[in-house]
């Protein structure tokens, strides 16, 4: 049996094990048919052209008219989804910035494993048609608003990436083919300034051309600038001196020709017309004569990107006198309307080609083409709003995650003050074990919070899948970015990231994690009932630790192999169903949930100590702890077996020793440890203590303060 | 119809086997990475590389280049129905020819006056007729009186032939000069080094402070050839890398004096000032006997010509008043 074929009865088989319902292959894929797509996206396409421009799209034809675009996510942008793998969504984007339709092609998303279904998050790919990409988009969790899409329930992450793929693919190619115009020119605001300048804004570029470079390359063709019998000019002597402009804007234009001929020339512009101003001295006219038979001008031509634009006759507009103050000698002043039908888009940088032409001795043309790049100063370009310019830079890896941040902050803000209330409980454990109601009473405060706000308000439960992911980013490469997308997670994980090296596992197992926390509450309900607990031998309970263990590494191992898998095995982990998706789910799943809560009604945290993979994966980094915290007396184990008969997990060993890989750090023992009803040590203190008040001793408080100071 | 060039030139990583990226840097810059653009232009692949310790310039560098290959490809390109050069051929004349067409057509002239003939862009009817499997003496002789480049005629008004049915074919010049258009459009924006192979290769700025370009050039002689190349360009030809008809066996280089006339040498690499002189005279000094070759370096101040005999025998000529003036047969 092959490694596939055994993974895909495997995968079957534990299906099979966890009730798992019919869609259970997790990534779906098939070869793009951009006809076809092209065609459900524009129902009145009939075909396609040939795959283009960066990033490329395929143009959508209705017989000869371009009716838009079929792009691909994956060809645009590299977003990596929940499962660190990518996904490819096929776009349709309208000439008018719309899309005009959205189908995922290929998705390795865990969120598509079991619960959320393809079609779940198909119906979240399509509500994006018709959405305008100029306009920001914000994924949220509850109400729909304009331009918000709701998230997948349960997959957050997911949804914000998919959103953000198909939005900045969208606008990518939007710009490469020039639906979006991707800046807006500021023409009217006016700033007097004279010609120098102009020149050193870079609102007028200048570019001075030589004999000798002109007569060097004119000569590769045999030719040279003048007649052969005339008086060679000499080498430095200057050909052209050109200046160009864009006119359009009023702080160059109305600098140049004053107020009078910039408003008349401006009057005469149709709407979204240019203007481009060239002067030149020297030997050679740019404008030349011949124009005035041909009717096109032959000296120069206007270059943006690869479009070529001829300026015909009728387009030259001929400027008499500049207004502005110091100008140079000029021979020609010249200003050339370029009609919105040519695409010139004065946002985007262009150039001005001065060809010049010579002669042979034959009478032979040839010619030497000269550049003068131009790209308007940034001054003139108006952002549209900071985030939409922000999103249009495909290149720009865009920090959604600020974003996420900002938008949860006050989420934020109560998990930080969450977490540092718990750093202060543990520094001052023994203030709280001193007093049973207190401890009590913290602890089941805690607990609660940890499962109302934290678990089913805010869904930040940890799970194995982070840990498996995480691993993944770092054999695949690690990125900040994506574990930021989850801020509540992400702090979580520092978090326990700390504890581990402070306390082990148990502050996040004990505290922290909203499905432990629910099965404490839930046996302490169960205890108040009088429900009986199991008591488990504790060398059956030792031989089951393990267990976590073992489904621990098969996750880690499958995942390395197949993500989607371990992604449908992680359901082991009853959280998505019992935290995130608050038990409305396919009812496979809530009763898989709630055998284990039912379990743990006699055992308690039976799911924590025997099965749990998270727990597995926190206990092995937890090695590295560098402290003790847990207060023992040397007759712990040997003379008594208090605190390991009533640890609520039996992770004391009955030699004393308290296992910090089973421990969730609960605090019962130390609030058996001091109390004086119960351990004997603390017992026999009292009896001490109270035989020596009936005899009337003064040292009564200093023996006290004494015992408590005790060391472990 | 595709000409695949044989890979016969690499520009070597220098001594010490340092990368290519190191050879761009100017001193004290020791910052620059090395962008590069990879596509196809003219059916060859094609590639830009340039240096530049900014990488949103770079790119943007690059996405120019890319745009004006693009746009000269509108052109040139004999597979655009609507490329100048297309409609030229499609009809004989074409008005208000871009200024580019006219330019490297003037070129091609001057290299066909330079060589008597042996390059000429008119010579595509010959090259159809030897392409075709049906071919005969007679077409060959009909089409043959088609070429000559004396009866193209080059003006900023229009271009036009002197006879029906001629056709050009700029295979051997216009990847020559779409490289020194991209050249010049790199050095007008103020990159300070690139490496532009587009069909050929062409280099931009000095390399490194007094080391020159390390072109390697394959002889097939076992030994690879080591040829410095300062600011300029070098192309080759290679007579048998393409065979244009099975039936006949012909290749891919026709002589436009006549199509039983073989090529002289198996392989010619030019160096010289403009990637489009040295694209066009390594393809005509093919068909030019070695007694000529200085005359012609001397005319055309190219500067330097290796040819490979049919013996495969090295020639290495230099142009005298360049640096080297020594002939040398090894």
């Amino acid at each position: 049996m092959s490694p596939g074929k055994f993974l895909e009865h495997l995968r079957v088989f534990l299906a099979g094990l966890l009730f798992v319902a019919a869609p259970v292959g997790a990534a779906y894929a098939w070869q793009p048919d951009s006809e076809a797509l092209a065609k459900a996206f524009f129902p009145i396409a009939t075909h396609t052209g040939a795959i283009d421009g960066d990033p490329p799209s395929v143009p959508v034809y209705q017989r000869g008219r371009i009716v838009g675009y079929l792009l691909f996510t994956s060809d645009v942008v590299a977003s990596k989804g929940f499962s660190g793998k990518p996904f490819n969504i096929a776009i349709g984007l309208d000439l008018e910035g719309h899309i005009a339709g959205a189908r995922i092609i290929e998705q390795h998303e865990p969120i598509l494993v079991i619960g959320v279904s393809a079609s779940d998050l198909d119906a979240f790919v399509q509500g994006f048609v018709g959405l305008d990409i100029r306009t920001p988009v914000k994924v949220v969790r509850s109400v729909r608003r304009q331009n918000e899409m709701d998230a997948v329930s349960g997959a957050t992450i997911s949804s914000v990436v998919l959103s953000d793929s198909i939005i900045r693919a969208a606008r990518a190619v939007a710009r490469e083919r020039n639906i979006l115009e991707s800046n807006s020119i500021d023409f009217d605001s006016f700033t007097e300034s004279d010609w120098s300048h102009l020149i050193n804004d870079g609102s007028i570029m200048a570019r001075r051309i030589l004999y000798g470079q002109v007569s060097d390359e004119l000569a590769a063709s045999g030719a040279s600038l003048f007649p052969p019998q005339s008086r060679e000019p000499e080498a430095d002597a200057i050909v052209a001196e050109i200046y160009t402009a864009l006119a359009t804007p009023a702080s160059i234009g109305k600098n140049l020709l004053g107020d009078l001929s910039y408003s008349s020339l401006v009057a005469g512009l149709s709407d979204g017309d240019q203007v481009i101003f060239v002067a030149g001295s020297g030997l050679y006219s740019f404008k030349g004569t011949s124009y005035r038979r041909s009717g096109v001008f032959d000296r120069f031509q206007i270059v943006q990107g690869d479009r070529t634009i001829r300026v015909p006759a009728e387009n030259y507009k001929r400027v008499d006198e500049l207004e502005i103050s110091g100008p140079p000698k000029l021979r020609n002043s010249s200003l050339f309307v370029l009609p919105a039908a040519t695409g010139f888009d004065p946002a985007r940088p262009w150039r001005f080609d001065l060809i010049v032409t010579g002669e042979t001795s034959a009478g032979e043309k040839a010619s030497a083409i000269y550049s003068v790049p131009y790209e308007l100063p940034e001054k003139f370009l108006v952002q549209h709003d900071t985030e939409a310019t922000r999103l249009f830079g495909y290149s720009i890896e865009d920090a959604i995650w600020v974003e996420i941040w900002q938008g949860r902050l006050g989420d934020v803000f109560i998990v930080l003050l969450a977490l540092f209330v718990l750093s202060l409980l543990l520094f001052m454990q023994d203030r709280i074990a001193i007093s049973r109601t207190l401890h009590g009473r913290i602890r089941i405060g805690f607990l609660i919070f940890t499962t109302v706000w934290l678990g089913w308000y805010a869904g930040a439960q940890l799970s194995v899948l982070n840990v498996l992911t995480f691993a993944e980013a770092l054999r695949t490469g690690f990125e900040w970015e994506f574990f930021l997308l989850e801020p509540l997670v992400f702090i979580l994980w520092g978090f326990v990231a700390l504890t581990l090296l402070f306390w082990g596992r148990g502050v996040y197992c004990g505290w922290l994690c909203p499905f432990g926390a629910m099965q404490e509450l839930s046996n302490k309900v169960a205890r108040a009932l009088k429900i009986p607990q199991i008591k488990i031998p504790f060398v059956i309970n030792e031989r089951m630790w393990p267990l976590k263990y073992v489904v621990f590494l098969i996750l880690f191992a499958v995942a390395l192999g197949d993500m989607a898998l371990a992604q449908t095995l992680a359901e082991v982990e009853p959280f998505k169903t019992a935290v995130v998706l608050h038990f409305i789910r396919d009812w496979r799943f809530v009763l898989y949930a709630l055998v284990l809560i039912g379990l743990g009604l006699f055992v308690e945290r039976a799911y924590c100590r025997y099965l749990c993979p998270l727990g597995a994966a926190l206990a092995i980094p937890a090695r590295l702890r560098m402290f003790e915290w847990l207060r023992r007396r040397w007759i712990c184990g040997t003379q008594c077996g208090i605190c390991a008969a009533n640890c609520p997990v039996q992770a004391i060993h009955p030699d004393g020793k308290i296992n910090p890989n089973e421990c969730v750090h609960c605090l019962n023992c130390q609030v058996l440890y001091f109390d004086d009803q119960t351990c004997p040590t603390m017992v026999q203190q009292r009896k001490r203590r109270e035989k020596l008040a009936r005899s009337g001793s003064p040292d009564l408080d200093k023996l006290n303060t004494k015992t408590q100071g005790e060391k472990s | 119809m595709t000409l695949s060039r044989r890979r016969v030139l690499s520009i070597s990583a220098g001594l010490a086997g340092a990368g290519l990226g190191s050879r761009f840097l100017p001193v004290g810059e020791s910052r620059s990475e090395i962008f590069e653009w990879r596509g196809i232009a003219l059916g060859a692949e094609t590639s830009i590389k340039i240096a530049h310790n900014d990488r949103e310039t770079a790119v943007g560098l690059l996405a120019v280049a890319r745009d004006e290959v693009d746009r000269l490809e509108d052109i040139f390109s004999l597979y655009r129905p609507h490329s100048d050069v297309s409609r030229l051929n499609a009809g004989g004349r074409i008005e208000d020819p871009a200024p580019e067409l006219v330019s490297c057509l003037a070129q091609a002239r001057q290299t066909s006056l330079a060589t008597g003939g042996a390059f000429d862009v008119t010579v595509a009817p010959l090259w159809t007729a030897l392409s075709d499997p049906a071919t005969s003496d007679e077409y060959q002789a009909e089409a043959q009186a088609r070429v000559g480049f004396e009866n193209l005629v080059i003006d900023p008004a229009a271009v036009e032939f002197k006879r029906p049915h001629m056709a050009v074919t700029l295979n051997g010049i216009a990847q020559g000069y779409i490289t020194d258009r991209v050249t010049n459009l790199l050095e007008d924006s103020g990159l300070p080094g690139a490496l532009i192979c587009l069909g050929e290769t062409r280099a931009l700025g000095k390399p490194q402070a007094g080391s020159p370009w390390n072109v390697e050039l394959e002889t097939g002689q076992g030994r690879p050839l080591h040829l410095a190349l300062e600011t300029g360009a070098i192309a080759t030809s290679c007579s048998d890398a393409t065979i244009l008809n099975r039936a006949t066996g012909q290749g891919h280089l026709v002589n436009p004096a006549g199509a039983d006339l073989p090529p002289r040498w198996r392989q010619v690499t030019v160096v010289a000032r403009s990637a489009t002189q040295a694209d066009a005279l390594s393809t005509g000094l093919t068909f030019v006997e070695e007694d000529a070759w200085r005359g012609i370096l001397m005319h055309t101040r190219a500067i330097r010509a290796i040819g490979l005999t049919l013996e495969n025998e090295i020639v290495d000529i230099k142009r005298s008043g360049s640096r080297e003036t020594e002939s040398s047969r090894i």
